[in-house]
């Protein structure tokens, strides 16, 4: 099993959401919100553009951390929430770090901020590594 | 179609506290999960190489916002959303966002097996914010195949 420790940073990953990312994210989660496709939609509620969903956000940092937990591994909690939004052409990064290891499980703290800095979602998660 | 006030959805919502309502997911297919997965796709790490995609990727159980047919588009809330997003909860005039999810999971999800969610209002809250009142909705959601949990989840949304 490989060695992880408190401080150690999880590997950063960007994110790079498009309208058709957007769509087929919502055809697969039978989301018919028309603020993630109808651009003119979103502009009357304010948004520059439509805007990536709530649980895309999510699983970016889900993914994010269980690419850098390796093949095996399972999360055991997540949670994250959403903070600001984000639009097609943003670059969404993920970033953590472990903040506890119990053997084999290791609590981590991700952040997902775009390309201007802003928090999009903070994130945690329990990982049980292989 | 009557818009109520942020204030006045409360007091519709908040009967429902509490109530539990119980939906088939039915049988979860592999090729669901797999186009999932495709849908979420990789990020790119700052080697350049990319994060495989995910064939059981771990939060599909509860980013699917319906589980059967659906209704007609006619009965479709103005903003394109399902009234089941929300097991029905009265929030006409809301524009409705997700807040975030805490997930704790319990059991492997097996494709083939049939799934049911039992899904319970958990809170309704009035906020006042910089720009005025809004609600969140807390939903406690236990997905379940057989008498095997496979995982809870509490989700936020928030309606201005």
């Amino acid at each position: 099993m490989r060695t992880v420790e408190v401080g150690d940073p999880i590997d950063r990953v960007s994110w790079f959401p498009t309208p058709v990312g957007l769509f087929r994210f919502s055809a697969t989660t039978w989301n018919p919100h028309r603020i993630h496709f109808d651009q003119a939609y979103a502009r009357s509620e304010g948004y520059d553009d439509i805007l990536v969903q709530s649980h895309f956000h999510g699983c970016m940092l889900a993914h994010s951390v269980l690419a850098w937990a390796g093949p095996g591994a399972v999360l055991q909690r997540f949670r994250w929430e959403n903070r600001g939004v984000a639009i097609p052409g943003d670059v969404l990064t993920v970033s953590g770090m472990v903040v506890d290891v119990q053997g084999s499980v290791v609590s981590c703290e991700l952040e997902e901020i775009n390309q201007e800095g802003q928090l999009c979602a903070p994130g945690w998660a329990t990982v049980r590594l292989a | 179609m009557t818009v109520l006030t942020v204030e006045e959805s409360f007091e519709a919502v908040r009967p429902y506290e509490g109530r539990t309502t119980r939906v088939e997911v039915g049988a979860v297919d592999a090729a669901d999960l797999a186009r999932f997965g495709m849908a979420i796709g990789g990020g790119v790490r700052e080697d350049g190489t990319r994060t495989p995609v995910l064939d059981v990727p771990p939060l599909y159980l509860t980013a699917v916002q319906g589980w059967g047919a659906g209704p007609p588009e006619a009965e479709l809330r103005p903003d394109g959303a399902a009234r089941e997003q929300l097991v029905g909860v009265p929030v006409e005039g809301l524009r409705l966002m997700g807040a975030g999810q805490d997930v704790e999971f319990i059991g492997e999800l097996r494709p083939g097996e049939e799934v049911v969610q039992d899904v319970t209002v958990q809170q309704v809250t009035l906020k006042e914010g910089r720009s005025g009142s809004f609600l969140i909705i807390t939903l406690f959601r236990v997905f379940r195949t057989g008498d095997r949990e496979l995982l809870r989840c509490t989700e936020n949304f928030i309606g201005r």
